[in-house]
């Protein structure tokens, strides 16, 4: 077997665009403005192609997607990302167009609690195994969520089944694994820079091992994160049979590091990681509400153990 | 061994129940239940006069202060109670824990008279001067000087991270009055009025409540020596001594305790199946809480038999921290995306969970007390 770990150099071009993007449409600290997906931003990603990965018409495979949102988590970044990408790998071409342009969002999820509702045009019914295009039966009813994202409790009414949704939840969790292990390989980065700034007991907080052991260890798993979701990513474009496990093991993975890493982001920082301007909460808020989609967890698992023969 | 409440704590703890359950029915929750923010405080001045009226505000004070001689056990039940339900007394929990006991032990009759009826009578906000941008863990290094003028001191610089700052009536604030001595000498306590001239409040928005925390900017700021709490230059261990009361009186693991349960209820209610990781995710927090309360009881003990501190109390803060967030990961095991709903019980809880290690002093300093006072390990 060979191993490379590395993107390519248009995946990494991709990549880097992603990130100009969001310096650009950024704060500086990443998306801290109240705007919960500021036009310019999710039009920039359109126009870069982003949106539409994954599909027939916009080209690209899970890689490209992987690769993208490693550097839409490290910056934070809002929006239906990991929506749009299940939807693309279930939606004919003309229901995936406006998506794929930026001038409609897609809603996917487990009703009644639906992502992005209030905003969303396209609605996609999914459970651990087959989706639905649906649509709202009257207006979906406003939640704020804690990351700031408009979500909406509503009635869906299926329109026509979308088949075996296999393939699209191990897009979906293979994109959440990428932007979670960007978000936290991130927060590793910052706090350690922190660490080594910050001055208590005449010297860097970083020379106390209750402050670098923690880092370290996150800096593990963050890794072994983010190399299990260019794995998942690499064997969803291979079309290897173990691709759907392989998603679900980055997925949990990233979850259990990210969630870890914002905690140690918090502790690093302190009180200034509980600012809204500060550079840790928006993205720690994120991290929890990321680690919930695009299915819940539970199928994750029994899709593990379904690929062990449990 | 007793491990059993007396008759007169369980029909305390009752009694008390049928009151919040009067006093804070339906709805409290939201804004209202952020402790920390405007809403909350407001709240706390009408809450806080009813239990006083009841005599629940400052039971455990001497009669000479307005106490009936309650127990610390009775104390916990308030705190418990209180705390469960969100802390209805919003910041005035600080008054009645430690800021009050501090002016008691330490503070001139003239100062008694002043600040501890009011306390008593559930109508004052303090808050705490502490922090500094440069001094956070290492609270000693603080620069905000005070320095002697007639009968007033003149004080300059900035506090950091003040909870209540933009509503409170007063401030417990820590200064340097000695710049030339050792770090931990040299700090006094001064009481000051929060219209002193002088003093702009800024608020820092935080994501665990709206306004959570301020900062504020002292510019020849005059408050009278009549104000310094204890002996000038001997403030640590009057702030040393104040805190340690602090550590067990936010019982945080009650309201974690109660989330849970609730969070429990609703999910056996609405049939939801609930799969083996989130049935391990919930036996594993509830199994916390129930770690942190018996540690939290172990502090009141002592303090009922009026043993000095010891680091038992250190013990609990930890066992909370680690309850507070294994009842968070818990939740989001049992509710999915539920638990994002802004403002539920579930999310404040997520939000606290990630504050707890920080609030009130860091987790790890917290361990480096138990391995030393505890495990008797060596400081380097």
């Amino acid at each position: 077997m060979s191993l490379d770990l590395s993107y390519r150099s248009e995946q990494s071009e991709l990549a880097r665009s992603v990130d100009g993007l969001c310096r650009r449409c950024g704060t500086g600290a990443g998306f801290t403005d109240s705007d919960p997906l500021p036009e310019q931003y999710w039009r920039g990603l359109a126009e870069l192609g982003v949106l539409g990965l994954g599909t027939a018409a916009g080209g690209g495979g899970a890689l490209e997607i992987a690769a993208a949102m490693e550097q839409l988590g490290a910056h934070g970044a809002p929006g239906p990302l990991v929506g749009t990408f299940t939807a693309g790998a279930l939606l004919d071409p003309s229901e995936m167009e406006p998506i794929s342009d930026g001038s409609r969002l897609a809603s996917v999820g487990q009703p009644p609690l639906m992502p992005w509702a209030t905003e969303a045009g396209v609605f996609v019914e999914i459970d651990s195994s087959e989706a639905w295009l649906s649509r709202p039966v009257g207006a979906p009813e406003p939640v704020d969520t804690t990351a700031g994202e408009p979500w909406g409790r509503a009635e869906l009414e299926r329109l026509r089944p979308l088949g075996d949704a296999t393939a699209a939840i191990a897009l979906g969790q293979t994109a959440a694994a990428a932007y979670l292990a960007g978000a936290a390989q991130n927060l590793v980065e910052i706090a350690s820079q922190y660490a080594k700034d910050r001055v208590q007991f005449n010297r860097p907080i970083a020379t106390f091992q209750a402050i670098s052991h923690p880092l370290a260890s996150c800096s593990v798993s963050v890794a072994a994160s983010r190399i299990m979701a260019r794995g998942a990513a690499s064997a969803i474009d291979d079309g290897d049979p173990d691709a759907p496990a392989a998603a679900a093991r980055a997925r949990l993975s990233a979850v259990a590091s990210a969630t870890a890493a914002a905690y140690q982001a918090h502790q690093t920082f302190g009180a200034i990681g509980f600012t809204i301007e500060g550079p840790v909460a928006h993205v720690s808020l994120r991290i929890r509400q990321l680690s919930l989609q695009p299915i819940p967890q539970a199928s994750a698992r029994a899709r593990i153990l379904e690929s062990l023969g449990i | 061994m007793e491990f059993d409440w007396t008759e007169e704590d369980l029909s305390y703890r009752s009694e008390l129940q049928d009151f919040l359950a009067e006093e804070l029915p339906g709805r409290w929750e939201g804004a209202t239940a952020v402790l920390g923010s405007a809403d909350n405080a407001e709240y706390s001045r009408r809450f806080a006069g009813l239990l006083a009226e009841k005599g629940w505000l400052t039971p455990h004070w001497p009669a000479e202060w307005g106490g009936t001689g309650a127990t610390p056990w009775m104390l916990a039940v308030l705190g418990e109670e209180l705390w469960s339900r969100g802390e209805p007394r919003g910041p005035q929990y600080m008054n009645v824990n430690w800021i009050g006991p501090s002016i008691m032990a330490h503070g001139t009759p003239e100062q008694c008279q002043r600040y501890l009826p009011p306390i008593a009578a559930g109508d004052v906000i303090w808050c705490q001067g502490f922090s500094e941008p440069e001094a956070g863990t290492d609270l000693a290094s603080l620069r905000t000087r005070a320095v002697l003028d007639g009968d007033d001191y003149v004080v300059n610089g900035s506090k950091i991270w003040t909870s209540y700052g933009d509503i409170a009536d007063h401030c417990y604030l820590l200064v340097r009055t000695d710049a030339q001595a050792e770090r931990h000498r040299g700090i006094s306590v001064l009481l000051m009025a929060m219209d002193s001239p002088g003093l702009v409040v800024r608020p820092i928005p935080g994501m665990v409540g709206e306004h959570s925390f301020t900062e504020l900017f002292l510019t020849d700021v005059r408050v009278p020596v009549a104000n310094r709490l204890g002996p000038e230059n001997e403030g640590w261990s009057v702030v040393r001594e104040a805190l340690s009361f602090e550590r067990v009186g936010a019982p945080r693991w009650a309201r974690a305790a109660h989330v849970l349960d609730e969070t429990v209820r609703g999910a056996m209610e609405q049939g939801q199946s609930i799969d083996p990781v989130a049935v391990e995710a919930v036996g594993v927090a509830k199994t916390a809480c129930e770690a942190a309360r018996m540690l939290c009881y172990r502090v009141i003990d002592e303090r009922a038999r009026d043993l000095p501190p010891s680091p038992h109390a250190n013990v609990a803060r930890v066992a909370m921290v680690q309850a507070e967030r294994l009842v968070a990961d818990a939740c989001a095991a049992l509710q999915g995306n539920e638990i994002m709903r802004y403002g539920s019980d579930s999310d404040l809880q997520m939000r606290k969970s990630l504050a707890a290690g920080v609030a009130a002093g860091t987790y790890e300093v917290q361990l480096n007390l138990v391995s030393r006072r505890h495990l008797r390990l060596p400081k380097n």
